[in-house]
């Protein structure tokens, strides 16, 4: 009885045999699948929805006076389902194999964090995409009674779909980050926020992209064609958010001798240079790039300045062997190289925005202080936090004492009507700089509201690099020892190069 | 070495886990890892096995340095939690299968890969039962199937007996055996001492976070007090109070502790010729012997004493003291396991 007799023999047997349609597809997916539609919440969901249905459909069907009331009702099945349980369900996908003491064996198979991530992002997706699938009938049902324009529901579904994959990509990742906790902490309240806020920015995008005017993010008129038209954008876009959600969870399952920040940094940069440079060239809708351009930003620089520092040999090899030694410095992994890409790209949208701006002062004023909003919360904790393990939470707690701050002030200085605490409180506080307006006089507001942003600006990135030149110094050591065993070993090669061959 | 640990350090907050622990495991060898609860063991095997950060030090797994080189490290390493890891609603079969396909394996050679992990843990009346319906003992016998579902050369299995009823225990020790035969490198934590000392070829002891001993069991098991002393089992007929009495007055013994039909005596000597002697002047008073034996030191005793004495070691005749981990080879095993 032996454990590796039969291994031995069957692996000459590799590719011989074929194996099932389950050996196409991902582990992770063919495990998640497997269990997921076991679950009773998804049969539950697939039941309900089906009676629900079928009630619907013979409610039209006896009475066509209650047409409009029952599509709500279809919709608001549909949506809580797809937009709202199936994607909630996600907080559970990274949780519940720790629940179950099954992440450690998970990461230790051959599968990469991106593909444990990937799969349980890719089996909500097929779960969201059945259960579309099974109410599809009703829908041409619905056709065939009348009054239901098919193409422009089957636009709805398929944007009912995509923010569902890029919401579910989000549970995910927080559920990498903190599970229980996180679930805990952002609750349902803040889901629906984030739901109802991914389906508006779908909304005023595709709007802002058609040049459609009007209150309401879903009245995009009866033209489907120009719809079509915003589709891809809407495609792409959500494609990198649903990437960027899904990387942020792999690394934090994932050693930190694995690098999950190049890639993620790199394509962040990518799309927010392609945005900048739309943004520049003043192509139609130059608000809606500019908008997504600001989202892309934030979302990378906050990544990047509440990411793990790891300053080692293996992380910084493959930057020499690419001849890039240099980019190690704002691509490898860490808030301190964060710091220098977030200035980076700080400064391209900076130069892409900002020079097309109508009114330059408003926004240079706008562009400081959301960024000082944005940074101080970071080199505060890279300051005072730093032997801290998770950055992201403590960034938010930082966020959030300096928002209760500034209100404090605010209550003081409405209730007592003197300016000055909210001035002083802008001093320490950069969020307190939002507010500065409404207590200063107008000709001098952009210039002092400026000033303040541009002062909590100066101090993050003082404070961030100052507290970042331990790591850096120990990037140069390791770069230095690196360079030299390469040009070691090039001397060597050199010498004697039919011995290397060998 | 297949396992190396150099100035290893954990530290949780203020709390040091793992303390400059340093040692090694020659391949092919099956190491017990023994120490009280939170003594660091899981720490220490937590990090070898690259699912936690050291704070400090160096720890090599077949040569790969676990920070440096995860994936590799990953690839040779077989691992067993203390806890069950295993997903309630899924067969045997179907949790065996999804790992073999995460270890990627695919078609026939999975299924045969598979096939022989459930032949070699002897699980094939219950892999097609739900595993939340299996016995402890049978979980077990599944992890340790998983964890080999990747023919790796090292194993690290942490308390793979704990809460088994003795029947899975002789079973995992068997299976355990049979790995070794394969040449497989196992490192294994358990509270079992006498199973362990039985199975491995040595023994690692932990406390505190600092590794305070590692040898053979046999050197720990000769004699007391580091091979110069012999605890002799005596049973008497009557009262065995009066072995006491008699090792009061014989200043060569000393008693140690009543048994059920007679008491313990400690000879300072490890001589046969002393023991002889011994029995013949108990006949001689006039105390009716009805038992004499040598008793052997048992591990728990010596993982007390040597805990007691805060890793201390004396060196067994002829051989090197040790209490830094390093086992360095062949030459301190004398060649045994592999």
């Amino acid at each position: 009885m032996s454990v590796n007799m039969g291994a031995a023999v069957m692996r000459d047997q590799r590719n011989t045999d074929g194996g099932d349609f389950a050996d196409w597809l991902s582990p992770m997916i063919v495990k998640e699948l497997r269990q997921g539609l076991r679950t009773r919440t998804f049969t539950g969901l697939f039941i309900l929805i089906q009676i629900a249905m079928v009630i619907i459909t013979w409610m039209s069907l006896s009475n066509s006076s209650v047409q409009s009331p029952v599509r709500g009702i279809f919709w608001f099945i549909l949506t809580l389902a797809v937009g709202g349980l199936i994607p909630f369900k996600g907080f559970q996908a990274i949780s519940g194999e720790t629940g179950e003491n099954t992440l450690d064996l998970l990461v230790l198979t051959r599968l990469q964090a991106l593909r444990i991530v990937a799969g349980k992002w890719a089996a909500l997706v097929a779960q969201s995409f059945l259960a579309i699938v099974a109410i599809l009938p009703y829908v041409f049902i619905h056709y065939f009674l009348g009054g239901v324009d098919v193409l422009h529901e089957l636009f709805y579904i398929a944007l009912l779909f995509f923010a569902s994959a890029v919401l579910s990509a989000v549970t995910v990742c927080l559920s990498a980050s903190g599970g229980k906790k996180a679930r805990k902490g952002f609750g349902i309240f803040g889901f629906l926020i984030l739901g109802f806020l991914i389906f508006q920015g779908f909304g005023i995008f595709m709007r802002m992209s058609l040049g459609i005017s009007g209150s309401s993010p879903f009245a995009f008129g009866s033209d489907i064609k120009p719809l079509l038209k915003a589709l891809p954008v809407v495609v792409v876009y959500g494609t990198y958010l649903i990437y960027f959600f899904l990387e942020i969870g792999a690394g934090r399952l994932a050693p930190s001798a694995c690098n999950h920040t190049t890639r993620r940094r790199l394509i962040s940069l990518g799309m927010a240079g392609i945005l900048a440079v739309m943004t520049a060239l003043k192509i139609t809708p130059v608000e809606a790039w500019a908008q997504l351009a600001m989202y892309t930003v934030a979302l990378a620089v906050i990544d990047a300045l509440t990411d793990l520092p790891a300053v080692m040999r293996s992380l910084l090899v493959p930057f020499h062997a690419r001849r890039a030694a240099s980019a190690a410095y704002f691509l490898a992994p860490g808030w301190h190289t964060g710091a220098l890409f977030s200035f980076i790209l700080l400064m391209i949208f900076a130069l892409a925005v900002l020079g097309i701006a109508a009114t330059p002062g408003d926004q240079i004023a706008f562009f400081l202080t959301a960024s000082s909003i944005v940074i101080m919360p970071a080199a505060l904790v890279a300051t005072f936090l730093r032997q801290r393990r998770k950055p992201f939470r403590d960034y938010l707690i930082v966020h959030l004492i300096c928002v209760c701050i500034v209100a404090v002030l605010g209550l003081l200085s409405s209730v007592s009507r003197v300016e000055g605490y909210i001035i002083i409180g802008s001093i320490f506080a950069p969020h307190a700089g939002a507010f500065l307006g409404e207590y200063i006089d107008d000709s001098t507001e952009v210039f002092w509201v400026s000033v303040v942003g541009g002062w909590h600006l100066a101090l993050a990135y003082l404070l961030l690099f100052w507290r970042g030149r331990p790591l850096f110094a120990q990037m140069r050591a390791l770069n230095a020892e690196i360079r030299a065993e390469r040009r070691e070993a090039s001397v060597e090669k050199n010498r004697n190069p039919a011995e290397m061959d060998k | 070495m297949a396992i190396e640990a150099q100035e290893l350090c954990q530290q949780f907050g203020k709390v040091t886990a793992v303390d400059r622990a340093s040692f090694s495991v020659p391949a092919g060898h099956v190491v017990g890892f023994v120490g009280e609860n939170g003594a660091g063991k899981t720490t220490t095997m937590r990090i070898l096995a690259t699912l936690d950060h050291p704070s400090s030090g160096i720890a090599r797994i077949g040569g790969y340095d676990v920070m440096q080189y995860p994936n590799e490290v990953r690839s040779l390493l077989g691992w067993m939690p203390d806890d069950f890891g295993t997903y309630s609603d899924m067969t045997g079969r179907e949790y065996l299968d999804f790992f073999a396909r995460a270890y990627g394996y695919r078609g026939a050679e999975r299924r045969s890969r598979v096939a022989d992990v459930i032949d070699f843990t002897e699980l094939h009346e219950i892999a097609d039962r739900y595993i939340d319906k299996l016995s402890k003992g049978m979980g077990q016998r599944l992890c340790l199937g998983r964890a080999l579902i990747h023919d790796p050369e090292i194993l690290i299995m942490d308390e793979p007996a704990a809460g088994l009823d003795p029947r899975a225990r002789i079973d995992l020790k068997n299976l355990i055996r049979l790995l070794a035969e394969e040449g497989k490198t196992v490192l294994i934590s358990s509270h079992i001492l006498s199973e362990l000392g039985e199975m491995c070829d040595s023994l690692l002891f932990i406390n505190r976070g600092r590794i305070i001993h590692h040898g053979q069991a046999e050197d720990l098991t000769e004699g007391h007090h580091g091979g110069e002393a012999t605890v002799i089992d005596v049973q008497v007929l009557g009262d065995p109070h009066v072995l006491q009495s008699w090792a009061d007055m014989n200043p060569d013994v000393s008693f140690v502790d009543f048994t059920k039909n007679g008491g313990r005596l400690e000879v300072s000597s490890t001589d046969r010729a002393v023991m002889a002697a011994v029995l013949r002047q108990l006949v001689l008073d006039g105390i009716e012997v009805t038992g004499f034996r040598r008793q052997e030191r048992r591990l728990e005793d010596a993982f007390v004493d040597i805990v007691g004495k805060g890793g201390i070691v004396p060196p067994p005749p002829g051989k090197k003291a040790t209490g830094d981990g390093d086992l360095g080879g062949q030459e301190n095993l004398g060649g045994s396991g592999s």
